[in-house]
């Protein structure tokens, strides 16, 4: 198998649709971090979320000659899984299904660089996190779950939920609002 | 088994491929014409309402109290259009946002800078007289256009309340005519004592508003007499050339005398 290491997400799009292993490639840097991101916004099941993976890349797959380089991949493809997500939640929904499960506390676990908990002067264990997160309207839990979960920039984030980056710093303060007020009523005085 | 295998397996097994890059391309090309089509149908609809407004006298309902400020609300405003032109103006900046980075700048911002061509076109649409022809087209085409300008008929069909529209079938002379209305009703317009627009040269079988006095069943008495359509600049322009060239004088310095002397030499 070729060594991809040094090439770029966008390098590896653009050989991807004549070079089978340059996709694999792709999903192998890929495949952990939506998976968790699929289990952060949806509370979907293993094997749920397995599926929306799957449907999330072939549709990578087949699009990837529509994938112009104007935002980067990481966007593109996270672009993707939220629709697909969302999409799939909203099937659930109107069908009655309710697929809720457990989660490891480990995928509500903020990255070192822009701890959640921090922002409120208060130091919440990733439990707790995941509750007031779960309690939270799902528009409020998106953008939180992309700004501090995933560590994106307004710019990234712009370009996944496709609006303006200052509309994205709305939703993000008017989250973090609905997060603060939730996690003081959660949390033991 | 690893969700990647598992998909890099089907992939294979179903023979998927990418969609081809021509996919892509004629769906922009879509995408760019479509934009273009709706702000050209914008523009039009913007025109057509530049039309009815530009002929609406508002200035001269606006005096009539609040009884026919509304009945020129309601019969006047052409609500349909502009409810049209918004309409094609939201799918147009819906269509631009979803075009490359479209999405970065604000929905508002959009419709704004798409309005901003669609009015300045529709005005220069009625201007150059495009406006006119428009509304001519849509009246044989589109039903509620035809309703639209019958509502317009309405609001100069109030000679009770001294606003009176219709053809004219002869002119008397210098202060009479007779005048058709919409439901076909005679009418004796006396006019010595009316302000003329200075565009209106009076012609038999021309269409015109009068505002003035219903004196009794068949006689109105004008104060205002006002063109049912103001000409764009084009026809202006024709007109005064037109104009000119039936006043030009056959001699120089306007010295031909009058055609009656002239029998007599």
């Amino acid at each position: 198998m070729e060594d991809f290491s040094s090439f770029t997400d966008e390098a590896l799009a653009k050989k991807a649709p004549q070079n089978m292993e340059a996709f694999a490639a792709l999903i192998q840097r890929y495949e952990a971090k939506l998976m968790r991101y699929i289990f952060r916004i949806s509370s979907f099941c293993q094997e749920s979320a397995e599926e929306i993976l799957q449907d999330v890349f072939l549709k990578a797959w087949k699009n990837l000659n529509g994938f112009r380089g104007d935002v980067s991949f990481q966007s593109w493809i996270y672009r993707i899984t939220h629709n697909e997500t969302i999409s799939v939640f909203r099937k659930h929904k109107s069908r009655g299904m309710h697929l809720s499960v457990e989660l490891e506390e480990s995928l509500f676990v903020p990255d070192e660089n822009s701890d959640l908990t921090l922002e409120f002067d208060q130091k919440l264990s990733a439990h707790h996190v995941q509750i007031v997160l779960e309690d939270l309207p799902k528009a409020h839990r998106e953008i939180l779950v992309l700004c501090y979960l995933e560590d994106l920039s307004y710019n990234e984030m712009a370009d996944i939920l496709k609006c303006p980056a200052g509309t994205v710093a709305t939703k993000v303060h008017r989250a973090k609002e609905a997060f603060r007020a939730s996690a003081s009523y959660l949390s033991p005085a | 088994m690893k969700p990647s295998k598992t998909i890099l397996d089907r992939i294979q097994e179903e023979h998927i491929q990418p969609k081809p890059k021509y996919y892509f391309w004629i769906l922009h090309l879509l995408g760019g014409l479509g934009i273009i089509a709706f702000l050209v149908l914008g523009m039009m609809a913007n025109g057509i309402i530049f039309h009815f407004l530009n002929h609406l006298e508002f200035a001269e309902f606006i005096w009539q109290g609040p009884q026919q400020i509304l009945k020129f609300l309601w019969f006047g405003i052409p609500f349909l259009w502009i409810f049209l032109a918004a309409g094609l103006l939201l799918v147009t900046a819906r269509l631009v946002r979803e075009l490359k980075k479209g999405y970065r700048l604000r929905m508002s911002f959009w419709l704004l800078i798409l309005l901003v061509p669609q009015v300045v076109a529709g005005a220069l649409l009625e201007r150059s007289d495009m406006g006119e022809r428009l509304d001519e087209i849509m009246a044989e085409k589109i039903s509620f256009h035809q309703t639209r300008k019958a509502n317009h008929e309405k609001l100069w069909s109030q000679p009770s309340e001294g606003f009176l529209g219709g053809t004219i079938v002869e002119i008397q002379n210098d202060s009479l005519l007779l005048l058709d209305d919409f439901d076909q009703k005679r009418w004796w317009v006396s006019f010595s004592r009316s302000q003329t627009h200075p565009r209106l040269s009076l012609e038999t079988g021309q269409r015109i508003k009068i505002i003035g006095q219903k004196t009794s069943d068949a006689e109105f008495v004008a104060e205002k007499l006002l063109p049912w359509r103001r000409p764009g600049i084009r026809k202006r322009r024709n007109g005064k050339r037109r104009r000119n060239e039936k006043h030009r004088p056959q001699t120089p310095f306007h010295k031909q005398p009058p055609s009656s002397l002239s029998v007599e030499q």
